[in-house]
């Protein structure tokens, strides 16, 4: 039970004797605000200003700082590797959002109507958000990789090697996508399944009663009902896309060539490897403004497909 | 009523901040010194809890010499520590005593005191180590760590296969076509007579062998990108795309291939250090030879690296830190690790241990002749990059889907300035 500092003070507004009571009451709402206010201030709101600063700094961990003005930006917009990286997480985006949002809300429909332990396939469908992506990585490796249980299979069965999907140019995007989509669909399953049991049964009755069919009410009225969660699902869903790093890091370290360097996964061996630290946050920022933009656009585009009224 | 407010608020802030202070008591105090002697930070890798006792006893010998030295021991895994060594040292807070590759000296070496005074004054002499892994412990001519191993990278072979195909065991002499007709013999898919890898420090033996050149010019500068580097990297990419004795390279992670082929019985010949030889031939299901690196135009040569101990200039206690570092490399210290197969030690006098703590005798003609043929595993400050832009690559150029020109001229262009 969450109360608001600002019901809080309304409430002393109304009935406290004047501006005293006022007073008292914001104080303490300070006081217990202090804590949380402090974390973000100093895990939030510091990284990001001093991400700002150091972008214009040539900034090694080790030895000295110089300001060197826009010249991290300018040699990143010159840098092959970097627009390699922007198509690489682009290419990342288009085919995981679509599929995960796909495959979550195909699941979330075939669990959600007359499907007897719905919780207990809730639950199966959930694990893989819970697991630690390095394990599903790990698992996904001794699948996909030569010998593994892909390939295995493929000789037994059909005599012919599978191919060499994580160390393939072509193939290991795909892999890294399908991680993604083991590990992200579950969370995106249980946010429609919720809004799929907000659908109030009397209309579909009513449509039954009317003769439209099965996928007439899908499209023609649940769909339209649960727009706000799926708009819900494309923002989260995308911002977290092109933040993605973890499963390329551990399934193909970015690999073959450049093939699976994302934006983030770039960030990491600039910063963390290579120790340019004024670069990665010149990174961190270009990639801030790419998501700030797509993200506006989504909010001015919702206007026209998401549905809040019932 | 200005002040009440703001006083609560500080008071809320020291709150929050006592509670964070609760949550990690664990950084705090690291090397201060009291009337009853110092604590000495030392951080250093390892890989498992029998890495990490063995280390713990060291840090016990040290305190068994000088009772007025305590060592707090740090660890981390191998990739971490580096990368928490780094921001250790950004934050000026770096550990005493230290644990320092060879190959990493370039990278690290001016966070490092000197020692070539502390080691005149105890009369420890460099030349009672192996002088590759000396050499490679120094940073602009000065000794910045003392080493405690050293190992020339060789080739592991799989007797039992060579035996079942009715081959010759690889000894010293072997040259190049006598490796690829073995690899050939040997290869019966998904079987193969070698295993390639896709780090840079795989392919370096081979152009040392058949030219000579390593990847730095006289001048200390990345040189990658020569006549003799695409040579012997197509040589290599053949291996795995045209001959056909190397599997494909299954990712540019490391991590997600630690399953080592070699070891699995998958590949039959593997280049590894002498460092991994005891626990080989323990988990091996077969029997598991040595020999040097086959011969090229240029003869056997191969790298050799090691590691050794050094201390920080964050350091407030650098006198007692060179003493605990004098005992981690000492006679006792080397004798111990040699016995437990731990390391091959750079303590020439103490190497015998190696050998007969591990019942080892049989490789010791290989050993010393790679020693003798080996030359420091040298590099620049930034190395990291040329890795791991090597290793990317490598594994498209080595799978045949990308040039031996992309990979050395990537890789070249992380030479830095």
């Amino acid at each position: 039970m969450a109360i608001l500092p600002v019901d809080v003070t309304d409430v002393a507004l109304a009935e406290g004797p004047g501006p005293r009571g006022r007073r008292g009451d914001g104080r303490a709402a300070i006081g217990f605000l202090a804590p949380s206010m402090l974390g973000l201030l100093a895990f939030t709101a510091f990284p990001i200003v001093a991400s700002l600063i150091l972008g214009f700094y040539d900034w090694p961990v080790i030895g000295d700082h110089v300001f060197s003005g826009v010249k991290n930006y300018q040699s990143l917009l010159a840098s092959d590797e970097f627009k390699t990286a922007i198509i690489n997480t682009i290419v990342f985006v288009v085919l995981y959002v679509p599929l995960n949002i796909v495959i979550s809300l195909g699941l979330a429909v075939w669990i959600s109507p007359r499907i007897r332990p719905r919780g207990l396939y809730r639950t199966i469908f959930f694990i893989p958000v819970v697991t630690p992506v390095v394990a599903n990585a790990a698992i996904f490796s001794l699948i996909l990789s030569p010998n593994g249980l892909v390939d295995s299979l493929m000789q037994t069965w059909f005599g012919v090697q599978a191919p060499n999907f994580l160390g393939s140019k072509t193939w290991a995007m795909p892999a890294v996508v399908l991680l993604s989509i083991w590990q992200g669909f579950g969370y995106n399953m249980l946010v429609f399944s919720a809004a799929l049991d907000a659908v109030p049964t009397s209309l579909t009755e009513a449509a039954t009663i009317d003769g439209a069919s099965p996928a007439a009410r899908f499209f023609r009225i649940v769909l339209p009902l649960i727009t706000p969660s799926i708009f819900f699902a494309v923002v989260l869903t995308l911002i977290s896309s092109f933040q993605v790093f973890t499963q390329a890091y551990v399934l193909t370290g970015g690999g073959p060539g450049n093939a699976t360097t994302t934006m983030v996964l770039y960030l990491y061996e600039q910063g963390f490897q290579f120790f340019n630290l004024g670069r990665a946050s010149a990174i961190a920022w270009v990639l801030f403004i790419i998501i700030l933009i797509i993200t506006v656009f989504q909010f001015i585009g919702q206007r026209k497909w998401v549905h809040y009224d019932q | 009523m200005r002040i009440s407010r703001l006083a609560t608020v500080l008071t809320a802030a020291m709150a929050s901040v006592l509670l964070v202070a609760c949550g990690s008591n664990s950084g705090s105090s690291s090397s201060g010194s009291s009337s009853k002697g110092v604590t000495l930070n030392w951080f250093m890798w390892s890989g498992s809890d029998v890495e990490k006792n063995a280390w713990l006893h060291i840090a016990d010998m040290v305190t068994q010499k000088y009772p007025d030295i305590k060592i707090k021991f740090e660890t981390a895994p191998f990739n971490d520590f580096w990368t928490k060594l780094t921001t250790q040292a950004a934050s000026g807070s770096a550990p005493c005593v230290i644990g320092l590759q060879g190959q990493r000296a370039p990278q690290f070496g001016n966070l490092l005191v000197p020692l070539d005074d502390y080691m005149s004054k105890a009369g420890i002499k460099a030349a009672d180590y192996v002088p590759s892994i000396t050499k490679g412990l120094q940073y602009k001519g000065k000794q910045v760590a003392l080493p405690y191993d050293v190992g020339p990278f060789v080739m592991f072979y799989n007797k039992d296969a060579f035996k079942a195909a009715g081959l010759k065991e690889p000894a010293m002499g072997w040259t190049t076509d006598e490796f690829m007709n073995d690899a050939k013999a040997l290869t019966k898919p998904p079987k193969y007579g070698f295993w390639a890898q896709s780090d840079i420090g795989q392919l370096l033996p081979w152009v040392l062998s058949a030219s000579g050149k390593s990847a730095l010019n006289a001048d200390g500068k990345l040189d990658v990108d020569t006549p003799e580097w695409h040579a012997a990297a197509q040589w290599y990419t053949d291996l795995v795309s045209k001959e056909k004795v190397a599997a494909q390279i299954p990712s540019a992670n490391s991590s997600s291939s630690t399953a080592n082929q070699f070891l699995s019985g998958n590949a039959y010949m593997s280049l590894d250090g002498p460092w991994d030889l005891i626990n080989a031939r323990q988990q091996a299901k077969f029997k598991v030879g040595i020999a040097p690196m086959p011969a090229g135009a240029s003869g056997s040569k191969t790298w050799s690296d090691g590691s050794g101990f050094g201390v920080t200039k964050d350091c407030k206690n650098p006198d007692q830190a060179f003493k605990a570092v004098s005992v981690m490399v000492g006679t006792d210290a080397e004798n111990y690790l040699g016995n437990l197969g731990r390391a091959y030690p750079a303590l020439i006098s103490t190497q015998n241990s190696w050998y007969e703590g591990n019942k080892t005798q049989d490789v010791k003609p290989i050993m010393d002749y790679s020693l003798t043929n080996s030359i420091p595993y040298t590099t620049i400050p930034t190395w990291q990059q040329v890795v791991t832009t090597f290793s990317k690559q490598a594994v498209a150029t080595y799978n045949g889907q990308g040039s031996v020109d992309e990979l050395l001229s990537q890789t070249q262009a992380q030479g830095g300035s």
